[in-house]
């Protein structure tokens, strides 16, 4: 059978196909089965302002009862220009933008644009700056992490299990506001090193919750994920192969939950992720429970390098000299980092003044977006709800 | 203590591969060489990129599976367009770029690569091509009737410009 | 007394029930499903927030009461009228007390679960008048489940139809004061009982009508103002209608053990509302903790293993009743030679 066997034009969308977006033979089609059920299909328009769409996208599905036999995605409302702002920004103020555009972790945003800038500048980074890159790279994944599996609850139906995700997140966010006074949009990351010091009391919170940190992951895990009713909604559901996963592009959690073992910190490693000692965790069903759990997993790896860059932190200075207005060499540069999302890669082309002269940002999501999309066709309203919360988009991201 | 599974190809190996690879194909002329911050870098025809493509995807020694990001950029008065493919079993990048003029048309590549589809779509709305063999060609981030944002020629308004 | 003039009385009686049991209810929700979830509920108006209600009714009572374009108008309107007024019959089963029964009838059960039957006929017709596909998959998912839980909620009840030999609820309740309470024998039957219930009531986790994370609000998206209020109270007024037959049917009613049914008095209502507040509690808890059931789930849960274990084990139940009442005075000898009993 063929991608595209059995794919039923609904008239509004292309004339052709799309790869990927195929329907099942057997699902009420009248002339297979003359006991199966014949209804009229209708369109049904998820989003933009729909609870479970986490941001703004809209979905506009076509809808057999409740199995849903094609669907759009329809992206866009929360497109800035960041990209385009870029052009007008100094290389210090660039850490400004894309803090808005992956406004749930930004410090691995941050980073992948001073990565970026100092390969072009050819900067050398101190080494204890490095070091908190990595701390609050990490603590912010964590934050966004929670930030993420709570909704999941919600989307499920389990809204118990949200406000104790954010009781978690709480204490990220207090340290992240205590190193950079900002909870959200820190511009904490800049070329050649990063704002502020570590501070006692942002050790001590840290140090505070490394204490009950597996106690309270535990707390999680029996209340969702060992819930049968949990996991009858997520096992199997929304199911992303490996193949799949590779031609979509898929990175970071996306493509580990469904069985490569692939972690940029580990393969890549950039700033000071070579010293540390951390395990890279995949799952083998891609579904939805793998990524979720994929996901927990990650959490407790990423509380052992908090722990690491506690203990083993070097002395020495926080940033390296740099010009008032950096002016970098003509070329181009890519950072790339594992963010939350997955893979964030920003390029940098310079024309040797003091504002670059492109920057991309790859938002790992748009790529997400894609594969949600793909998987769409033949689940259930109640499922691609949960399935489309699973990748985690970010619409500042996306749409950037 | 990084202790990544996968033995990363060096990148003079991985130019006489490509180069060795590209003496069976019907490609026309193009560069490769190691940029310093980027890699290995391929200059090549537009026309000649999704041949590269197919080539690099299928080929048993380079196994580029990923295609991890594909956007354009307006330089030299063009549009260069690149490809960021990656082999996670050989842990190595390439950068393909080919340069397109302006309102020229875009072949898309997402047969190859299904990473493909949606970066195509914003790649030509935001550059003003023209997007040929993809399924849904439409705009993905503004409506109809905006200028190509991401060129140079299409200037941010200032407050002043707006409000006179 | 005039007869008319005491079912006017009575109906006014229920009506006051109803309403401060709603008010009650909602306090109750925002205060244990706060607790379950880590946050704190009401808190500004009076103290610990129990004034909170009234700001809200006012907000019911005060917003525009608007109707959907291209909605069936009267249909619209009726809908809410249709969710309430059964539950409100309801209401007038409930045993409170020693003849503190509005409608003291021989089919009390049967009548009481009919009534509660027809809700959601009202709340497909909400769903259907609303013109919005939303509202419309709500309705239709209320219908299907309705066949799937109705059936055994029927069947958990016959155990107890059984041991009480009656279908008036007031005898059942006595038939209990004079043995022991039917949760003991029927423990099976209580506990199906009590998930029926919830599916009845659409809560969490079987809130697939409503399910505010896939269909917004479902079937009550559109409705604003005191429609929407009549929706919920109806929907706690069913909490307390469903956990008081649960108490009536299965926990011994408004009687304690152990104290004579005659001296009870006005202590009767009492203890019939903490028994009931209770089961609602049990509910809450359930309501905040689990995931949501996808309505095919469901459809099998409840046709492929709650309605077979329901029969099988109402027959199983009936049997052993008969033969514990034919070997009654033989099986109590035999316990007395094992035990020694007292001579």
């Amino acid at each position: 059978m063929g991608l595209t066997d059995g794919y039923i034009n609904p008239g509004w969308l292309s004339p052709e196909p799309p790869f990927g977006i195929t329907v099942p033979r057997n699902i009420n089609r009248i002339a297979d089965d003359p006991l199966q059920l014949c209804t009229d299909h209708y369109l049904l328009n998820v989003g933009p302002q729909h609870p479970s769409t986490h941001g703004a996208l809209r979905v506009i599905m076509e809808l057999d009862g409740e199995r849903i036999m094609s669907g759009e995605a329809h992206i866009g409302q929360l497109h800035r220009g960041i990209e385009k702002l870029a052009e007008h920004r100094r290389y210090h103020q660039l850490a400004t933008l894309v803090d808005r555009a992956d406004y749930v972790s930004g410090i691995t945003a941050e980073t992948a644009v001073a990565l970026a800038t100092e390969q072009l500048a050819d900067i050398e980074v101190p080494e204890r700056a490095q070091w908190l890159r990595c701390l609050m790279a990490e603590v912010n994944r964590i934050a966004s992490h929670y930030m993420w599996m709570g909704p999941m609850g919600l989307d499920s139906g389990a809204m118990g299990i949200f406000l104790y995700m954010q009781r978690d997140r709480e204490a990220f966010i207090d340290v992240l506001e205590e190193m950079t006074g900002q909870r959200l949009m820190f511009n904490y990351v800049r070329p050649g090193g990063v704002r502020g010091d570590l501070t006692p009391r942002a050790e001590q919170l840290l140090r505070d919750y490394l204490k009950t940190g597996v106690k309270r992951m535990q707390e999680h895990w029996d209340s969702l994920f060992e819930s049968e009713l949990f996991q009858v909604r997520t096992k199997d559901i929304g199911v992303l192969t490996r193949e799949q996963a590779l031609s979509y592009g898929a990175t970071g959690f996306v493509l580990r939950a469904s069985g490569v073992d692939w972690d940029l910190r580990r393969d890549r490693p950039y700033d000071a992720y070579d010293q540390f000692d951390f395990d890279v965790m995949t799952r083998s069903n891609g579904d939805i429970f793998d990524r979720m759990v994929c996901r927990l997993d990650e959490v407790r790896q990423s509380l052992r390098i908090i722990e690491q860059c506690l203990d083993g932190m070097p002395e020495g200075p926080i940033s390296a000299k740099l010009p008032k207005v950096l002016r970098v060499p003509e070329g181009d540069a890519c950072g790339i980092v594992e963010s939350a999302r997955g893979e964030v890669g920003i390029h940098i082309y310079s024309d040797g003044s003091d504002k670059p002269l492109r920057m991309r940002y790859r938002p790992p999501t748009l790529y997400s977006l894609a594969m949600a999309e793909s998987l769409l066709p033949g689940m259930l309203l109640a499922d691609a709800i949960v399935g489309m919360g699973s990748f985690d988009f970010c619409f500042g991201e996306v749409d950037r | 203590m990084g202790r990544s599974p996968y033995i990363a190809l060096d990148n003079q190996t991985l130019i006489d591969l490509v180069n060795a690879l590209f003496d069976d194909l019907d490609i026309g002329a193009y560069q490769i060489a190691e940029e310093s911050s980027l890699g290995v870098v391929l200059r090549l025809d537009a026309e000649d990129v999704l041949d590269a493509l197919q080539a690099f995807r299928d080929s048993a020694e380079l196994q580029f599976e990923q295609l991890i990001d594909l956007f354009g950029a307006d330089v030299r008065d063009l549009v260069e367009v690149t490809y960021r493919l990656r082999s996670l079993t050989n842990n190595i990048d390439i950068v393909l770029k080919c340069e397109l003029p302006y309102d020229a048309s875009y072949s898309s590549v997402g047969q190859v690569y299904a990473a493909a589809w949606l970066p195509e779509r914003e790649l030509c709305e935001m550059f003003g091509l023209s997007l040929l063999n993809h399924p849904n060609p439409k705009r993905l981030l503004t409506t109809e009737g905006l200028p190509p944002f991401l060129r140079k020629s299409t200037a941010i308004r200032t407050k002043e410009e707006i409000w006179g | 007394m005039n007869a008319w003039l005491q079912a006017v009385l009575w109906v006014l009686m229920i009506l006051v029930v109803m309403l401060a049991n709603g008010s009650l209810i909602i306090y109750m929700l925002r205060k244990v499903l706060g607790a379950a979830h880590l946050r704190i509920g009401p808190q500004e108006l009076g103290p610990a927030g129990i004034f909170q209600l009234i700001p809200d009714i006012i907000k019911l009572l005060t917003k525009e009461d608007r109707h959907p374009n291209n909605s069936d108008r009267w249909l619209y309107i009726l809908a809410p009228i249709i969710i309430f007024l059964p539950v409100l019959v309801a209401f007038g089963f409930l045993p409170f007390g020693y003849r503190m029964v509005a409608a003291d009838i021989n089919m009390g059960i049967m009548m009481m679960i009919a009534f509660i039957a027809l809700v959601p006929l009202g709340v497909f017709a909400a769903g259907w008048a609303s013109h919005n596909k939303y509202s419309l998959i709500g309705a239709i998912r209320s219908i299907a489940a309705t066949i799937t839980y109705e059936i055994p909620l029927l069947l958990s009840v016959i155990p107890v139809v059984i041991m009480a030999g009656s279908l008036n609820l007031s005898e059942i309740v006595l038939a209990q004061a004079n043995s022991i309470w039917f949760v003991i024998p029927a423990l099976p039957s209580a506990i199906i009982f009590l998930i029926c219930a919830q599916m009845e009531t659409n809560q969490a986790p079987f809130d697939m009508t409503e399910a505010e994370g896939e269909l917004v609000a479902g079937f009550s998206t559109e409705y604003s103002a005191m429609r929407f209020g009549f929706i919920f109270l109806a929907e706690f007024a069913g909490n307390f209608v469903l956990a008081g037959l649960a108490v009536t049917l299965f926990l011994g009613g408004w009687t304690l053990p152990g104290v004579d049914p005659a001296t009870m008095g006005i202590l009767a209502p009492v203890v019939f509302v903490i028994k009931t507040y209770a089961v609602i509690f049990l509910f809450m808890m359930v309501r905040g903790n689990f995931s949501r059931f996808r309505i095919d789930r469901l459809a099998q849960m409840g046709w492929k293993r709650m309605i077979p274990f329901t029969l099988v084990w109402t027959i199983v139940f009936a049997i052993g009743y008969r033969a514990f009442q034919l070997w009654q005075p033989s099986l109590g000898s035999l316990l007395t030679s094992v035990f020694g009993g007292g001579g």
